[in-house]
């Protein structure tokens, strides 16, 4: 069992970590809609420049999403052995 | 300093200098040579054109070169005079100097000064150092010069902002058992800081004191009016939190009467909450929450945006060996013709400038940009 902590304090790590970006998710999910009816009207040289940040952002956002997504997959199958090996 | 009104604190820059920054104010400007200047609290105190002002910082320059530039200075007491690569010698503010426009220049090493505002911020009347002596800092005293230090004849200092020495000297009451390196029991000293020069307290010298030994260099504290810091972000509140390196920030931020902090978003104190430890400064200390996206430009801003060196380039073109006039010109034509920040920022540096010095989240910087070299 105390071989096993490590892991379980990097996952613990990984979700003590994650709190703050929950917070921001959400904050920004909530003033999305807002932001996106306000582009109307904007010069090209402003919108070249939303244009490269929002594409950077989601490309972070992906990368993220993927990490996550696999780790939840893996943790699955731990749970899975835990439970009914 | 702690503030009690903790409503109100958002304001424009404008509000804030009208309502802290006076001619005569001695104000201490945070960040630290091209990282996090408070540009716009700066370029503020431009365009009202406040004058007589006494500047104070731990390693500048591009706010006090403006200030100098526009001729608003009239003390200046700092640790570096220059602005990098660019302009190693900050041009205005040896105009300034030579043309008797700042009348005073002080100078303390980076840590003696640092530890100034330590002292102020924790409230002690002095703190230790030793890097200062043996150089010049200690011989020249230009505010004693000036008859600007001691007490009046009703027993007040002469300037609330000056105290009475530059530096006290003393011997070592500990007898060098602090220096190192050290004889232990156990082995040899393994502390890479080593004091050299007073290589297993063997000291003999008799200077500043006297008698033989260490001296120790006292250094008062730095309690300054005003403090402008800038930061990545403030919670309504007043909580601030300071990404990247921190430098003498933090200390300064605390050591004076009046906090004032400019930033590039104003968030909700949940955002602020969620990692506690990562925030610097108290909500009840902050007095005034600027918010100005890239009003740091062209100093860098970690995880937001990179310094610009194009500016720093155009500015030696354009300033360097000119006469005072011209200088004076180059900053009413950039910054004090224009309405506000956003103004300056948008009409005079532009939008596609501003976005080209984004920094990479993988680094916290512009890895792409042009430098100084």
């Amino acid at each position: 069992m105390q071989r096993l902590m490590n892991y379980i304090w990097l996952l613990n790590a990984c979700a003590n970590s994650l709190l703050e970006p929950n917070i921001l998710l959400k904050e920004a999910l909530e003033k999305t809609d807002n932001f996106t009816r306000e582009l109307k009207g904007l010069k090209e040289e402003e919108k070249e420049c939303l244009v490269k940040e929002i594409e950077n952002v989601i490309s972070y956002l992906r990368e993220n999403r993927n990490y996550m997504e696999s780790l939840e997959e893996r943790l699955k199958r731990a749970l899975f052995t835990l439970q009914e090996g | 300093m702690a503030n009690d009104n903790l409503k109100n604190k958002v304001m424009t820059a404008k509000e804030a200098v009208e309502r802290f920054i006076k001619p005569g104010t001695h104000i201490a400007f945070g960040g630290f040579t091209i990282l996090r200047r408070p540009m716009t609290i700066a370029r503020e105190i431009v365009r009202q054109g406040i004058k007589d002002l006494f500047v104070t910082m731990n390693g500048g320059t591009l706010v006090e070169e403006m200030l100098a530039g526009a001729g608003l200075i009239k003390w200046l007491e700092t640790t570096y005079l220059g602005l990098e690569g660019g302009m190693p010698v900050a041009y205005a503010i040896r105009q300034a100097i030579e043309s008797g426009e700042i009348e005073l220049i002080e100078d303390y090493s980076n840590w003696s000064f640092a530890q100034r505002t330590l002292a102020g911020r924790l409230g002690l009347p002095f703190m230790p150092c030793l890097g200062d002596i043996g150089s010049d800092l200690i011989e020249y005293d230009t505010f004693k010069k000036g008859g600007l230090r001691g007490k009046r004849e009703d027993g007040e200092f002469i300037h609330p902002g000056i105290p009475p020495k530059k530096y006290e000297i003393i011997d070592d009451p500990f007898e060098g058992f602090g220096l190192r390196p050290k004889r232990f029991k156990n082995g040899e000293d393994s502390c890479v800081n080593k004091t050299n020069a007073y290589r297993d307290g063997k000291i003999k010298s008799t200077k500043y004191t006297g008698k033989e030994g260490v001296k120790v260099a006292l250094v008062p504290p730095l309690m300054p009016e005003v403090c402008v810091v800038r930061a990545q972000r403030v919670a309504l509140d007043g909580t601030v939190r300071i990404e990247g390196l921190i430098g003498p920030d933090l200390d300064q931020s605390l050591c004076g009467r009046i906090l004032i902090v400019e930033c590039e978003r104003i968030c909700p104190p949940e955002e602020l909450r969620a990692v506690p430890e990562h925030n610097q400064i108290a909500a009840h200390f902050v007095h005034a929450i600027v918010e100005q996206p890239f009003g740091a430009y062209p100093s860098a801003v970690p995880n937001y945006y990179d310094y610009d060196y194009s500016w720093f380039r155009n500015y030696v073109k354009e300033v360097n060996h000119q006469p005072k006039e011209k200088v004076r010109e180059f900053w009413e034509k950039h910054v004090k013709e224009t309405k506000d920040d956003w103004d300056y920022l948008y009409n005079k540096v532009g939008i596609k400038k501003l976005f080209s010095l984004r920094t990479d989240p993988k680094y916290h910087y512009n890895p792409n940009l042009d430098r100084f070299n």
